[in-house]
């Protein structure tokens, strides 16, 4: 057992995967996850939006992690999820392969400014490193960067 | 008793007051000798006044007061309408204004009020020191000395407050006269409170009830045997009043006195008010206004109804909802079909009946009238044509035509823009209106009226209208266009020079405008509102500018368009027409294909191209289908591989993602659920 005295806060993450590797994102961002959905070409909009979709009315982006990231397998199948998000009063999907499980990590175990990870995408787009235990890491997304959102942003017109 | 309940009525109705004095105040600067415009200000104020006091608002009531006192002088005579106290009026009104929104915010007064009173005693000053008021003993007399032409020698006494008397007293100077009136109801009367109600009905037609004696309360209540006493102001003769009481059935007998109030100076009544001790002065301030409400319902009719205020994004979220609502009901529509399920399809056709109403109501809901727009402008025209020396009349027409809410939040600025535009370069000077054989003071129109699904603002004025050939050559001389250009141009396409960008024809550039963004931002501003606008002009004669507007942005008439498996809408407000046209119609020029369409040249492209869909098809077939669209003035077609059909469609924002992107506007969901984008052709090529 992990010595709890220290005055620790915990973050519940959501992890989930893109190739094979882990990555996680704090829950407060994530609003729901969904199936595969029909999406529309948004012609001349940067390249990693692979459209938009319907969700109950309301048309959201989507983008696609794997090309954002630059990844070499830029390949999604069939099973894929979208975690829609909301972050400073945007929203918009991600697509990753799977979502796996929401867990509650302490903040100490998170590792900020990882100089180097052995995730596949640039450190500019990370928030940092969660060890989960001590075979596995998760890699934190800076979902601001992600979505290129800057912290005047935050009102829409 | 919470003052809570009574906040909001005081707050729309000091609202409405303010801005009836601002009327009233344009109004008396235009024809200052005019009396009875006073007296609407004075009214106005009054009202004010009442109902600060009554919720404890000192400075709206300290300050209304002041003007009160201003404005009774001018009614004595004693003092006159100068563009220095309608100037001072109006900077009252303003911090009227401010007060009552502060009140709003946190519900109390924190803008100071000295220094516009010592303005208003100055005022009050240098007038008496013209024409001194005749001040008089320091005895306050209550009391009224019945002259009476009556047989009663019963003497009536009323006591009256010095609101009362100051009413009394404004009114006999005015040469009305304040009846005692003895009301005896008939003994067999049922309902005494209803014939009280018609005779102060009647009287108040005629009139202005002061008091009466039982009070207002009492007699609705019926708390009084068969007589009561009503002390009353009118113009009218004695006959006169005692007929129209008699009027009333059930009346038994009816006695007038004529009566005098007199004794009471203007400054003794100033300096009683300041004294009197807050009760008395709230409470009869509450009798007086029961009065005049009273007044209010019979003369104008009950016209309020029940409102809520509700937030816009509540609004927009219902919106939402009966899109999807519409949405899900073409599927089922769909599902019906598909399954041949006759009774599905029936109850169908009653639950579409049900959501185009539904969505008309919502629609409705959102719609604002124009006047909030429009209200503003005349005190701006006033204020500008102070500054520039020039005298201007601004007319509105059509300003409870509704708008909605998001039109309306926009359409301010290009408004105040193009008014700006008409005061500044178009209506002259008064002197060279007159060395034109024209009127010195110069006409602004502004109106608004419905055409079809869409709104139409004029704004005309009968200026020096737009010299064509000025703007050719400002064209040429800003390097817009080159001589030769220029030459070709009609008198109507130079006229339209005005909204290139980089254009200011002002000789002297003022503050008012003159920076040379003015017309192209205009133009661009009520082209993104899926507007369009025109410009007609007559030099010497003045100008119209014409704004036509959608009546919604959330929904808009458009062509829906097939490339490959894609779906695009394009606004009908920029469709000029659809047409086929064949492979041997279609000539290179300058390696652009163009066609030849009755006398105009018009670029052909293919929107699979432009918008990049993926597809075989080579960029010009044998027979192409068209879609003729107006980028500005000029005209371009597109082809396109399906006419789906026109539709209406919900607009829905993409969002800050897609900030940026050229050629699309929003997206609209399909009858399937999908998400279509709606094109925005000004941005397109």
């Amino acid at each position: 057992m992990i010595d709890t005295k220290n005055k620790n806060q915990t973050v519940q993450i959501v992890g989930f995967k893109l190739n094979s590797e882990e990555y996680a994102l704090e829950i407060e961002n994530v609003q729901e996850i969904i199936k595969k959905i029909k999406t529309t070409r948004v012609p001349r909009s940067k390249e990693y939006i692979n459209g938009v979709v319907n969700l109950r009315g309301i048309v959201i982006p989507i983008i696609n992690l794997k090309y954002r990231f630059n990844m070499s397998n830029q390949d999604y199948d069939d099973n894929l999820r979208i975690i829609i998000l909301k972050v400073n009063g945007i929203s918009a999907g991600i697509m990753v392969d799977s979502v796996s499980e929401v867990i509650e990590v302490k903040e100490e175990l998170i590792l900020p400014n990882p100089k180097q990870t052995n995730a596949e995408i640039s450190v500019d787009y990370l928030n940092g490193v969660c060890k989960v235990d001590e075979e596995r890491l998760m890699t934190l997304l800076n979902i601001e960067k992600v979505l290129e959102i800057k912290k005047h942003d935050n009102y829409i017109k | 008793m919470s003052m809570a309940q009574y906040m909001s009525v005081f707050i729309d109705e000091s609202k409405e007051h303010l801005q009836l004095m601002n009327d009233s105040l344009l109004k008396l600067e235009q024809e200052p000798e005019d009396l009875k415009i006073i007296d609407e200000i004075f009214r106005s104020a009054h009202t004010l006044k009442g109902m600060s006091a009554t919720m404890g608002f000192n400075r709206l009531a300290e300050l209304t007061h002041h003007m009160e006192n201003i404005l009774d002088n001018i009614r004595n005579g004693k003092a006159e309408v100068d563009t220095n106290l309608v100037d001072v009026l109006f900077e009252c009104l303003d911090t009227l204004n401010a007060l009552v929104d502060e009140v709003i915010d946190n519900g109390e007064e924190s803008t100071g009020i000295d220094n516009l009173l010592v303005k208003l005693e100055e005022i009050g000053k240098n007038k008496s020191e013209i024409k001194p008021v005749p001040s008089n003993n320091d005895v306050v007399s209550k009391t009224i000395s019945s002259t009476s032409e009556t047989s009663t020698n019963n003497k009536i006494t009323f006591d009256f407050n010095e609101f009362e008397t100051e009413v009394i007293l404004v009114g006999q100077e005015k040469g009305m006269k304040l009846y005692l009136i003895e009301i005896n109801l008939d003994e067999a009367c049922l309902l005494k409170a209803a014939r009280t109600y018609m005779v102060f009905r009647n009287l108040e037609e005629i009139g202005e009830i002061i008091k009466s004696n039982p009070s207002v309360q009492a007699l609705e209540e019926e708390k009084f045997d068969n007589v009561f006493t009503v002390a009353f102001l009118s113009s009218k003769s004695m006959d006169e009043v005692k007929k129209e009481v008699e009027d009333v059935s059930e009346v038994k007998t009816v006695i007038v006195q004529d009566l005098r109030l007199e004794g009471i100076s203007q400054e003794m009544k100033d300096k009683k008010h300041s004294e009197e001790n807050k009760d008395s002065s709230k409470k009869s301030e509450k009798s007086k206004e029961d009065n005049s409400k009273k007044k209010e319902k019979t003369t104008e009719s009950i016209k309020k109804t029940a409102t809520v205020r509700v937030d816009t994004e509540k609004l927009d979220a219902l919106m939402n909802l009966v899109a999807e609502l519409v949405i899900n009901k073409t599927r089922l529509a769909q599902i019906g079909s598909e399954y041949n399920l006759q009774e599905l399809s029936e109850t169908l056709s009653h639950v579409d009946r049900v959501t185009s109403d539904l969505q008309a109501v919502v629609t409705k809901a959102r719609m604002v009238p124009i006047e909030t727009v429009f209200s503003r402008f005349p005190r701006m025209i006033r204020d500008l044509a102070k500054n520039l020396g020039k005298e201007i009349d601004l007319v509105i027409q059509g300003k409870e035509t509704e708008l909605d809410r998001t039109v309306i939040d926009e359409i301010g600025d290009p408004l105040v823009h193009l008014i700006r535009n008409s005061v500044d370069h178009g209506v002259e000077k008064p002197e060279i209106r007159e060395n034109n054989g024209k009127n010195s003071t110069g006409l602004v129109l502004l109106k608004a009226e419905h055409e079809g699904n869409s709104v139409v603002i004029t704004i005309k004025d009968d200026g020096k209208g737009i010299d064509a050939e000025l703007m050719g050559r400002k064209a040429v001389e800003k390097g817009l266009l080159t001589e030769e250009e220029v030459e070709k141009l009609t008198k109507e396409e130079k006229i339209k020079l005005i909204f290139a960008s980089g254009f200011s024809t002002a000789e002297n550039i003022t503050d008012v405008s003159g920076r040379g963004v003015g017309m192209d931002v205009v133009r661009t501003k009520i082209e993104a509102l899926n507007g369009s606008i025109e410009v007609l002009s007559e030099i010497g004669v003045g100008s119209e500018i014409k704004i036509k507007l959608p009546l919604t942005l959330a929904i808009i008439e458009a062509l829906m368009v097939k490339l490959e498996n894609e779906i695009y809408a394009i606004p009908l407000a920029n469709i000029v027409e659809t047409i086929d046209i064949s492979k041997n119609e279609i000539k290179v020029v300058q390696g652009e294909n163009v066609v030849l369409l009755r006398g105009e040249i018009v670029p052909i492209l293919n929107l699979s191209k432009l918008l990049d869909v993926n597809t075989e098809k080579p960029e010009i077939e044998d027979s192409n289908t068209v879609v003729i669209v107006k980028v500005g003035n000029k005209k371009i077609g597109l082809v396109v591989d399906v006419l789906i059909g026109q539709q209406e469609i919900v607009i829905k924002s993409l969002g800050k993602l897609f900030t940026g992107t050229k050629g699309i506007t929003g997206a609209t969901v399909l009858g399937n659920g999908e998400v279509a984008l709606i094109l925005d052709v000004l941005t397109l090529v």
